[in-house]
């Protein structure tokens, strides 16, 4: 499976929350060490600047990975999360909503748009380590992606 | 008997001539024409002997005078004619065919050389021309009234029919008025043939004047269908739940009865509640203009002079009547204000129910608006604790060593407090969304979902033994009865005081028929004082241990609104209490019973039937 696993995992966080996204970001780290390598955004705006390498991000490489928060200013995660989805280029990245909604239709809606996983905070380290997982899954353990649906 | 004839043709004029002056419609004044004529002539010629002793020749003034009342007689059935123009435009032939054929029987009166005497057998050529020309334009047009008010008649309201086969019957009568003529033009001058043509006279004024000014009797009596069908739409009047209802119910029966073409109804503002018969909307915005207007009654007669208009504690209610419909009086008037105190009546019920509807959404509304308040209040809540709870995780992993036994042990409560906290916003959360989330009802065996429930207990409970018993098939939402069983077993268990409870989760049938579910322990109990107070929220017995061990004061109040979605009923009582049914002697600690309403009560396939009140087991 390593084998067709990117090294170092690149893991981008879109996370508002200055706390949480610390916490998120420290613990990927800790989780991947030196196999992963996490940036983080701090609204959707960002998120989709980074994605598509516009201003400050122009020279940053994709990310394999996507963890996204929900609830964020100016584009939220779904918006974010429809956008990836139905581009060609970047529908292929896998993306964990990581959220503390526990809203049935959030779960839903999240799924629908095409997320690969629902993670409801609060996580601790174990379960954050888990999301490592799902990238892992995703990148190495399938040869392709599905389809999201439409 | 010509007295009798004048007579009648006289009040006809008065009544025609009453119409015009009410309405001013043109073809009022058409009848008043055509009758007010005759009844003159009837009376001019009262002065006249009967009978013409002598040929008048062409130079005496009465030889003129009579040639003149001969004319104005023979214009009626054009005049009859134009009656009916005014009321339904006739085709451009057929009126011209009346004018020619009448001009042209006026030109012949006056053509004759003389007026022949009364017994005179004598009939020259031109006498005999002037007759036929009398009988083809007498007959035709009358004739042509009498089929022409028949079909005016047809599909229209009973009170326009009624009066259109009468004036066609007076007009039938007219046209039999040929016959005496005919027959004395053969040279019987016999006084029989003079007195069938007085009475055909007499008879043909009694229809018209029956059909053109009915008398009330008449009215009312023709009349009698409609009313009969406003009888039975007055019970929808009275159960119309809208004022918009109110007006579907009444307006669609007003204009039959009055024989008229638009109704309408509009409210204490003066907006239309609803028309019946109106062209569209400009005739709409044109009637509430109308009948905005202060004192609407006076007003209208102005400008609709048909339309009659009540104004109601709640609006107003109009009707107009149509071309054909015989003038309003009394009787009518007292008619539409009699339905209008039962159109009132309807209209403040319909808007008692529409105030009271509105209130009650608003109140839907603002308690939706609370919850989605509570939601994401608890959502807010949630996040800075998220936080508190990740940094304790670092604190321990990464600063474990440094804090020694004593830093440890205020992480673990630090950690234990934001964990209770976080379970509090979850378990408020959920209570929140048990009224908010409205789910369907499906079929749920109890059995299953006591079984599970216990399942999923049992490993965090490993000394407490259960018992299901016998549970009934419900019909409540699946969710919700687990969460609430779950609730109840966990409160057993967490508050009955003793490591080897023993809960038992039973049923039975209540005397009253309906569905009781009990979960019985042998542990502590709940003390008297506070069994009804547990079932508020954030009510607990115990103290508050930092999260361990006692629950969040949530969960029972979350299941007394769980049931109470259902229609049902949660309370507990300890083992000297009686409980409905009798015969089960009490497990020794708490039971709570959850009473179910019969109607959700579904046949459990298979089963055997719960216990009836009074078996035990």
């Amino acid at each position: 499976m390593n084998a067709v696993l990117p090294s170092p995992v690149r893991v981008l966080v879109a996370e508002d929350n200055e706390d949480h996204r610390f916490l998120t970001v420290r613990a990927l780290r800790q989780a991947g060490g030196d196999g992963v390598e996490v940036d983080s955004v701090r609204d959707g705006e960002q998120a989709l600047d980074y994605l598509y390498r516009r201003g400050d991000y122009g020279g940053r490489d994709r990310p394999h990975l996507i963890v996204l928060d929900l609830k964020m200013p100016r584009v939220n995660g779904f918006e974010v999360l429809e956008k990836v989805k139905s581009d060609d280029e970047l529908r292929s990245i896998p993306v964990v909503v990581l959220t503390s909604s526990d809203l049935p239709k959030d779960v839903s809606d999240a799924y629908r748009l095409g997320s690969n996983s629902f993670v409801t905070k609060p996580a601790g380290p174990e379960v954050l380590k888990g999301l490592l997982a799902v990238g892992e899954y995703w990148l190495g353990g399938t040869t392709s992606l599905p389809e999201p649906p439409r | 008997m010509r007295y009798a004839e004048n007579l009648v043709f006289a009040a006809l004029a008065i009544a025609c001539l009453r119409n015009w002056q009410r309405e001013r419609a043109r073809a009022d004044r058409w009848a008043a024409a055509a009758f007010g004529t005759l009844g003159g002539i009837g009376l001019v010629s009262l002065a006249l002997p009967a009978t013409v002793d002598h040929a008048l020749g062409p130079n005496t003034v009465l030889h003129w005078f009579y040639k003149i009342l001969i004319a104005i007689v023979l214009c009626f059935p054009y005049l009859l004619v134009r009656f009916l123009d005014a009321l339904e435009p006739l085709s451009a032939g057929h009126r011209r065919a009346a004018d020619v054929l009448t001009g042209a029987t006026v030109v012949a009166t006056f053509a004759l050389p003389r007026i022949p005497a009364s017994h005179d057998h004598h009939r020259p050529v031109w006498l005999l021309a002037f007759t036929g020309l009398v009988l083809v334009q007498w007959g035709w047009l009358s004739g042509f009234a009498c089929v022409r008010f028949l079909v005016a008649g047809r599909g229209q309201p009973t009170v326009v029919r009624r009066r259109m086969q009468v004036l066609s019957l007076g007009s039938f009568v007219l046209v039999l008025s040929l016959i005496p003529t005919l027959s004395t033009s053969k040279g019987n001058t016999g006084s029989g043939a003079y007195l069938a043509s007085e009475i055909i006279g007499l008879v043909a004024g009694v229809f018209f004047y029956l059909g053109i000014a009915p008398p009330a009797l008449l009215r009312m009596l023709w009349r009698r269908p409609e009313e009969q069908a406003l009888r039975r739409a007055e019970a929808r009047l009275m159960t119309g739940a809208t004022t918009k209802a109110v007006a579907t119910a009444v307006l669609p029966h007003l204009p039959k009865l009055f024989g008229g073409r638009v109704a309408a109804l509009t409210d204490r503002n003066g907006a239309l509640i609803g028309s019946q018969g109106t062209s569209g909307p400009e005739e709409d915005a044109e009637l509430v203009a109308l009948l905005s207007v202060r004192s609407p009654e006076d007003q209208l007669r102005m400008v609709r002079p048909r339309l009659l208009a009540v104004p109601l504690r709640n609006g107003v209610l109009a009707v107009e009547a149509g071309a054909y419909t015989p003038f309003f009086g009394r009787e009518e008037d007292d008619l539409l204000h009699s339905l209008a105190a039962f159109v009132d009546l309807a209209l403040a019920r319909a808007e008692l129910f529409e105030r009271e509807r509105d209130a009650r959404l608003e109140l839907e509304v603002a308690h939706q608006e609370l919850e989605d308040l509570v939601y994401s209040l608890s959502h807010d809540l949630k996040s800075p604790l998220i936080s508190l709870l990740g940094y304790l995780d670092y604190l321990k992993i990464d600063c474990g060593e440094s804090l020694g036994t004593t830093g440890e042990f205020y992480v673990e409560r630090m950690t234990a407090s934001a964990g209770y906290m976080t379970s509090l916003i979850e378990d408020l959360l959920t209570l929140s969304r048990i009224g908010r989330t409205q789910t369907e009802p499906e079929i749920v065996d109890l059995a299953a979902v006591a079984g599970e429930v216990v399942a999923g207990i049992q490993p965090a409970a490993p000394a407490v033994s259960f018992a299901v018993e016998a549970l009934p098939t419900l019909f409540v939402n699946g969710l919700r009865a687990r969460e609430l069983l779950t609730n109840v077993v966990d409160n057993a268990v967490r508050h009955g005081g003793r490591s080897d409870l023993h809960v038992t989760i039973w049923s039975a049938l209540t005397s009253g028929g309906d569905v009781a579910i009990y979960v019985s322990d042998d542990g502590v109990g709940v003390p008297e004082p506070y069994r009804d107070k547990i079932f508020g929220i954030f009510e607990r017995l115990g103290a508050h241990e930092g999260g361990e061990g006692g629950g969040t004061g949530i969960g029972l109040a979350m299941c007394r609104k769980i049931v109470e979605q259902d229609g049902g009923q949660i309370t507990v009582s300890g083992p000297d209490d009686d409980i409905d049914p009798p015969g089960r002697a009490p497990a020794g600690g708490a039971t709570f019973r959850i009473v179910y309403p019969a109607s959700v009560l579904r046949p459990t396939p298979g089963a055997t039937p719960i216990p009836s009140h009074g078996a035990s087991r």
